[in-house]
């Protein structure tokens, strides 16, 4: 399987994911303060 | 008898068992158009997603993986990227700003924060929301019609009768609570199904490098993201699946789902479980057709048979019929969030807001359910008489909304200096960009017509905010 069709099957969702997480520790702090 | 037959009445039974339990909730108009904002966050991203997810997900997605290979990925990015956004940038304002500008629907956003005494933001909102949604419900009732008879083998007129009956009937008895409900169930099957057929594919293939090789043999085209295209073809490709995630966040009908939580900071929880359920189910629809493109080649007549076609040949009886189920539930939970739609802009807006303010709560609710009964009997006979127009008109609703009020609700909710001049020239350009781009071939076969309809809004609405600031100060 070619590198790009690798690359773009397998990585956006894990950024996706990782923006995901990160706002919802970001957005959980907020609330604390 | 057969069990695809038995699952499937099951789950119908289900759905009216959950139209009666939650019938006795609705008190208040707010209760039925916007279950009286007491749901949890689970309740919330799941019929959010369940809502946003029609048949094209189920059926669509999966055919155009088959037809493009893995071209199909930019939708699926496309897609969870603007539900992502959606999630982050609009849900946790429009749910506080709703509730302290007393507003139920998106035409009660607009003229309440604007102090808009003409009117003309309600009643330009609201036409938009019942025409569209109108035939949205209408063209759902098509597809019922339409995947039944493909199932069970009965007319295509049962098939929409049984489906709007069912739907209609949940939807008047349970309101907004309803809904929610059978879409928590609905949004499960869909990604059960959604994960599994792709898998139980793979293995019976016998893994990804098996997959590899049998792309290569059918058309090595497949093989690549870019599906063989290059230069400005290739780049139109990649900015129209792409730009399919800018309408989430102009949809009345998802956004709706943000302003129902109880609780405003748990859409935290609802953003994590709305995204994982979006990459599942994005990713698994892609697989489908990729995975069924390497088992069965690409030599379907029409290429959204290879869901049902791969659940039949792959999957036992029994649980063929809970992931035929899946189409479905992907149809009814979509049908069911728009005709709620459409009974707010005609109880709410136009009814109460318009008519009769002083109407006691009583009365709302039956207005609402009455006019839940109307706009779905509307719908079925639309679908009935007139399909070509149906099918014609529904191709502009997701981009027709998607600019008309993308762009007007992230800059009312984010922009202090956005201005009632703005958003209602705003919502006009959105329209009016896309239904000209639309028909003309050389703009259309050039980009997707929503992303110059939302960034034409978007200027627009920007240019004549500005423009009119000295006005709204002096007045």
């Amino acid at each position: 399987m070619p590198f790009w069709t690798k690359f773009w099957v397998v990585v956006p969702p894990i950024v996706l994911l990782i923006i995901t997480i990160i706002y919802y520790i970001a957005s959980g702090k907020r609330r604390e303060e | 008898m057969d069990p695809i037959l038995i699952g499937f009445v099951a789950y119908l039974v289900i759905l009216m068992i959950k139209g009666s339990l939650t019938f006795k909730y609705n008190r208040t108009i707010a209760d039925f158009v916007l279950a009286g904002r007491r749901l949890n966050a689970w309740l919330v991203s799941f019929s959010e997603r369940a809502s946003g997810e029609s048949a094209w997900l189920l059926v669509g997605l999966p055919g155009l993986a088959l037809a493009s290979g893995f071209n199909a990925i930019w939708p699926a990015i496309g897609c969870v990227s603007g539900i992502l956004f959606s999630w982050v940038f609009i849900s946790h304002r429009l749910r506080t700003q709703t509730e302290k500008h007393d507003a139920l629907t998106l035409p009660d956003l607009f003229e309440n924060r604007f102090s808009d005494r003409t009117r003309l933001l309600r009643v330009v909102s609201t036409v938009i929301i019942i025409f569209f949604f109108t035939i949205y419900v209408s063209a759902q009732f098509l597809a019922a019609g339409k995947v039944l008879n493909t199932i069970f083998g009965i007319s295509q007129f049962q098939g929409m009768l049984i489906g709007a009956v069912i739907i209609v009937i949940y939807t008047v008895m349970g309101g907004f609570f309803a809904v929610a409900w059978t879409d928590l169930l609905q949004g499960a099957i869909m990604v059960f199904t959604l994960v599994l057929l792709p898998i139980v594919g793979l293995i019976e293939l016998g893994g990804v490098a098996k997959l590899s090789a049998a792309l290569h043999n059918v058309d090595p085209a497949f093989l690549h993201v870019s599906g063989g295209k290059h230069g400005f073809p290739l780049m139109a490709s990649i900015l129209g699946g792409l730009g399919i995630g800018l309408g989430y966040m102009g949809q009345p009908h998802l956004v709706t789902r943000f302003m129902a939580i109880k609780d405003p900071s748990k859409l935290r929880h609802g953003t994590l479980i709305a995204i994982c359920w979006a990459l599942l189910a994005f990713w698994g629809a892609v697989f489908i057709g990729i995975v069924g493109l390497g088992l069965f080649g690409n030599a379907f007549a029409d290429p959204e048979e290879i869901m049902p076609f791969m659940t039949k040949a792959l999957v036992p009886a029994g649980l063929a019929g809970v992931l035929v189920s899946g189409a479905i539930a992907a149809m009814m939970s979509t049908a069911d969030s728009q005709l709620l739609v459409s009974t707010s802009a005609i109880s709410r807006d136009i009814y109460h807001q318009m008519m009769k303010k002083d109407a006691p709560d009583k009365r709302l609710v039956m207005i609402s359910r009455v006019a839940t009964l109307v706009i779905g009997i509307i719908a079925f006979f639309l679908a009935l008489g007139a399909q070509s127009l149906v099918y014609w008109l529904v191709l502009y609703a997701w981009a027709g909304l998607g600019a008309s009020f993308g762009p007007a609700l992230l800059t009312t909710l984010w922009w202090k200096k956005v201005t009632r001049q703005g958003v209602l020239v705003g919502m006009i350009v959105g329209t009016i960009t896309v239904l000209i781009w639309y028909n003309v071939p050389a703009l259309k076969n050039s980009l997707y017509e929503l992303i110059p309809g939302f960034f034409l809004s978007l200027f627009s609405i920007i240019i004549v905010s500005l423009l009119t600031q000295k006005q709204v100060r002096t007045s």
